[in-house]
């Protein structure tokens, strides 16, 4: 049985307690933390990454500029002292879960003495567990648990000694496990960086779908603890229990895996992870481009700022980005799933440590994270490498504010948010009444138009099928080994079709008596709809600061 | 830029069959594997193979409760599952396809492992299955009752699989591509009515005067035209038997043969080809194990053929093989009658075939008959799922796989298997039938239109890069209503 240090390390990037952050001491503690001076010397060792590229590029500008704004930041901060207080801010303040930690570790030690078949008996033998429809698992290299969608993951220990036996069975033979498939079920497995995730599906996603899934989920992972920490972790010690370190993110990770109809929800937030994409909030070309100078106007000047990001309803109002630097969208349905669980952002200014790990696996950003105003419901995030400038962005924030309230931008997004649609697309608009539902993806952005569900989708039984029918599509048109242009089908209970040209991807479904002459002059007629309108809809360039 | 340096092939990697019940004690590990190619691999690594794919069902097993495995997928390697009978696994597992390219100069090797239609492998094991039950009877019926310690009948049953199986996967050929042998289906002679009934009539006839045959199957060249009352499934098995087994390879495709080619002249008068009249030619009759009305029972075949006709009649091997009495008392009866449904059938398939071809050439439409060759003309596949049937254009020659690779790209054969329905959860017995159309463009430009109605499923390929959805929803139309008129078809 392993005794770990008692470190407060484990919660390095918890976003529990980032409000506080902002009164916290920027100077790193120098406590006898052996794994702050670990955290110092990877920093040191690390040869190449996005983030000290752009603290690298951004030095002399500091210097040179120290008159600016925000210069007496930039005075306090050298090169050196902002790594490392980078890497030890989330260290040096956090101490809420202490407790937690010891309640993780005693039940790692009843899991160790008491293994046995009592303990995993409740669930390997009930009917309802193993009837979910989606399990994810994810344990370390050794076996050690770390999480599980249902159920007490202590609890299933034999599983995931059995799921560790098969992956390094078949390493041994230098090769990998990708997926086993049985009667009306699937296990896909995904194995990176002495992380093995698993996910048991019964739906229709096909095996690529829930790598992707699966994949999301490893990614929230690192946004937590950056892909340094963890690989660290387990260098030193290969059966550390993760879960001490990811205490507090377990709603991350649930909330990222419920968006489908497995968790009994109706959402089109499926849709966004399936087509690898993110939707937009509908705006006028005018309302968007004068948020966008709000924002430009007052964050050119701050110079460790990334990204400045406005969001609302789990869609994008804006992007403005440092030049050279982009967001994956994978990285950006991240940020939205931190907002969408963290219901404590509305109350308050917050300043979070973040991975981003499309963006830079190793290194945190610091968000600043506020929602606009009381009667905005739009949430904005500047995220900035400094983690020393909560002041700074906090005030751009507010003049931003005042800015989108002058010209009456507060408004519009306000009216959008609050429209029956909910900010989405109703059907009725385009007057089509023989369609159901679309999705409509072009091929130079990763930005997803939805129709909002209607009825008979709209419980959750007929979304369950909805759901199927696009994972087959989705799966059938972007099959690696055959592809295809077209699907056209005529089912008992609906017309599908789905079409990828040179500039985008079609997915509608129609009534089910509907003729092909109908469903192709309908199809025309949308696209045609959807050009006119395709500003409102998608955002063609996010632009620098 | 990556380039592809070389390109190996799906191929078969190991074959293996084990009850995990042969073993009770750890140490006899060795005895559950029942069956392993490459037979000359160390112990060990045979152990550990079938280890593991106990491992892989257990685990599924957690979860489905029943033993329903189907496929383990890694990089390399695509191993499929089957149990055929409960406590028997065959597994067979495959090396995918890899291709090596080159990248700023390394060579890195790519496996294609989604290239491996599961389905279609999956179909082999249950075809290798269902072919080893037609020799031999089930794995099972080896063993006394009590299984597990059965030394002999283990070592009997182990026996009969290796030689049974070394031959069966000599002669697989892989990549495996073959559309119509996936859909185990079997290709019926369309007769006109009259012609139909007299065939009929005469295997009814033969029935009712020997009593003593239980079933009897009536063929054209390799055509089916009775099957009697055997069970589709099992009449496939019976039929690619008989083809195997009985027809040298080369006359199957003889369609055109002359009258007077050696062949026809050796069956001119009507020949036994197994059991004899005489005792100088005695050969000991070929048994088989059948699954009629329900239960399986070992009989013995008997074939006899005139001309181009062959009758296959299956009686009891629980009884002693027939005298020669029987045999020529049965060729007496038989002969007149068979010779002369053979020549009738001859021309009248004659007269159709000079007929179709007339008509295809007035009818081509405007999409095809630009391109005259093999390869643009609209390939169809139809097949009835109450009574396998199957009826279709692609060449009996190009199902061989060295030619059907160009005659169907591998993509849309593999597009076919993925739309043919699952049989497992295809309930014969349930009294509703899907409905369903769908039409799929590859990106190569192959459409695809599938229809299903009512137990049928229709398959029509054109490879066309112009054409807009309308065009082929019409030309799968016109070839739908050109070739699907067989009567038999459609009213079974």
């Amino acid at each position: 049985m392993d005794v770990e240090p008692p470190t407060n390390y484990s919660d390095s990037a918890s976003m529990q307690s980032n409000s506080e952050y902002s009164d916290a001491e920027c100077e790193p503690h120098i406590d006898e933390n052996e794994y702050f001076h670990d955290t110092e010397r990877e920093h040191n060792e690390i040869a190449h990454s996005v983030i000290s590229e752009i603290r690298e590029g951004l030095t002399p500008g500091t210097q040179n500029a120290s008159n600016g704004i925000n210069g007496k930041n930039a005075n306090t901060s050298t090169n050196v002292h902002k790594s490392v207080s980078a890497e030890s801010l989330p260290i040096s303040n956090s101490t809420s879960t202490v407790s937690g930690e010891i309640v993780n570790s005693l039940s790692a030690a009843t899991l160790d003495e008491g293994d046995d078949d009592d303990a995993q008996f409740d669930y390997m033998h009930d009917s309802v567990w193993r009837g979910q429809k989606k399990h994810i698992f994810i344990l370390s290299e050794a076996g050690k648990p770390i999480y599980s969608l249902h159920g007490n993951e202590d609890k299933l220990a034999t599983l995931f000694g059995v799921i560790q036996a098969l992956v390094s069975f078949v390493q041994h033979g230098q090769d990998a496990i990708t997926s086993i498939h049985a009667g009306g079920i699937k296990f896909v497995f995904l194995v990176r960086n002495t992380l093995i995730l698993v996910a048991a599906s019964r739906t229709n996603m096909s095996v690529a779908q829930l790598q992707l899934q699966l994949s999301d989920v490893y990614n929230q992972i690192l946004s937590t603890l950056t892909n340094k920490h963890v690989t660290r972790i387990f260098e030193k010690r290969k059966n550390f229990d993760l879960r001490r370190s990811l205490a507090g993110s377990e709603r991350l990770i649930y909330h990222l895996l419920s968006n489908d109809s497995s968790n009994k929800r109706v959402t089109n937030n499926v849709f966004t992870f399936l087509t690898n994409s993110i939707r937009v909030l509908p705006l006028p070309t005018t309302v968007r481009a004068s948020i966008v100078s709000g924002i430009q106007s007052n964050c050119s000047k701050i110079k460790d700022l990334v990204f400045a990001v406005l969001i609302a309803n789990n869609k994008l109002i804006s992007l403005i980005r440092m030049k050279k630097y982009s967001i994956h969208p994978a990285d950006l349905r991240l940020i939205f799933n931190l907002i969408e669980c963290s219901e404590s952002f509305k109350s308050s200014e917050n300043w979070t440590p973040i991975c981003l790990p499309k963006f830079d696996m190793n290194g945190y950003l610091y968000a600043h994270v506020s929602y606009l105003t009381d009667d905005c419901q739009a949430c904005l995030l500047l995220l900035s490498v400094d983690p020393n400038v909560f002041f700074t962005l906090s005030d751009a924030k507010r003049r931003i504010t005042d800015k989108l309230r002058s010209t009456k931008s507060l408004e519009a997004i306000s009216r959008e948010i609050e429209k029956p649609t909910n900010g989405g697309l109703n059907l009725t608009a385009i007057g089509i009444p023989e369609l159901r539902h679309f999705l409509y993806k072009p091929k130079t952005a990763a930005q997803l138009l939805c129709s909002e569900l209607m009825p008979p989708y709209t419980t959750l039984k007929e979304f369950e099928r909805l759901e199927g029918i696009y994972c087959d599509l989705l799966h059938r048109i972007h099959n690696s080994t055959r592809p295809l242009k077209l699907i056209y089908e005529v089912h008992e209970r609906e017309v599908v079709l789905a079409w990828v040209t040179a500039a985008y991807e079609l997915y509608a479904v129609f009534e089910p008596l509907v003729d092909k002459c109908a469903v192709i002059k309908n199809v025309d007629k949308l696209i045609k709809w959807i050009e006119k309108e395709y500003d409102v809809f998608f955002i063609r360039n996010h632009p620098t600061f | 830029m990556s380039k592809i340096l070389q390109r190996v092939e799906t191929t078969l990697r190991c074959f293996y069959i084990f009850n995990s019940n042969f073993c009770k004690k750890e140490g006899e590990e060795a005895n559950k594997i029942l069956y392993y190619n490459p037979e000359d691999i160390e112990l060990n690594t045979k152990i550990k193979d079938v280890g593991l794919s106990e491992a892989i069902i257990q685990f599924t097993g957690t979860f489905v409760g029943s033993n329903d495995c189907k496929a383990l997928h890694t990089q390399k390697t695509t191993q499929l599952f089957y149990q055929p009978e409960s406590g028997y696994w065959m597994v067979m597992v495959l090396n995918v396809p890899k291709e090596v390219k080159s990248k700023d100069g390394i060579e890195v090797p790519e496996y294609r492992g989604a290239e491996v239609q599961d389905r279609m492998y999956r179909a082999i094991l249950r075809q290798c299955y269902n072919k080893y039950r037609l020799n031999y009877g089930t794995f099972h019926s080896n063993l006394s009752l009590n299984e597990c310690d059965d030394y002999n009948g283990r070592q009997q049953l182990q026996e009969k699989l290796s030689t049974f199986l070394n031959d069966y996967l000599r002669s697989l050929k892989f990549p495996v591509n073959d559309i119509l042998s996936f859909m185990h289906s079997i290709q019926y002679l369309p007769l006109e009515q009259s012609l139909f009934l007299r065939a009929h009539n005469f295997i009814n006839m033969i029935r009712s005067t020997f009593p003593i045959i239980r079933e009897s199957v009536l063929l054209y060249e390799d055509y089916v035209i009775s099957g009697g009352q055997i069970e589709p499934m099992e009449l496939c098995s019976l039929h690619q038997y008989i083809g195997d087994k009985f027809f040298e390879k080369s006359e199957g495709a003889s369609r055109n043969a002359h009258i007077d080619s050696p062949i026809v002249e050796k069956y001119l008068n009507g020949v036994f080809v197994t059991g004899s009249e005489s005792s100088e030619q005695s050969v000991n009759l070929p048994r088989v194990y059948l699954k009629l009305s329900g239960e399986l029972n070992c009989y013995y075949l008997i074939i006899f053929r005139v001309l181009n006709a062959t009758l296959c009649l299956l009686k009891s091997a629980d009884e002693s093989p027939p005298s020669y009495d029987f045999y020529t008392e049965l060729r007496t009866y038989m002969e007149p009658q068979l010779s002369s449904i053979s020549k009738d059938i001859e021309e009248s398939s004659g007269k159709q075939q000079s007929l179709r071809k007339a008509n295809t050439s007035t009818s081509l439409s405007a999409l095809t008959s630009s391109v005259a060759d093999d390869c643009a003309a609209p390939k169809y596949i139809f097949i009835n799922e109450k009574n396998l049937k199957h009826v279709t254009n692609i060449p009996k020659e190009c199902r061989q796989i060295s030619k059907s690779v160009q005659y169907l790209p591998t993509n849309v054969t593999n597009l076919i298997a993925d739309l043919f329905p699952n049989d497992e959860d295809n309930d014969l017995e349930e009294s509703y039938s899907p409905l369903k159309e769908v039409q799929i463009k590859t990106t190569n430009d192959y459409w695809i239109v599938q229809r299903r109605w009512n137990w049928r499923q229709s398959y029509v390929v054109i490879h066309n890069s112009k054409a807009t959805l309308l065009d082929i929803t019409q030309e799968a139309r016109r070839v739908f209503d050109k070739e699907f008129t067989d009567d038999v078809f459609f009213d079974k």
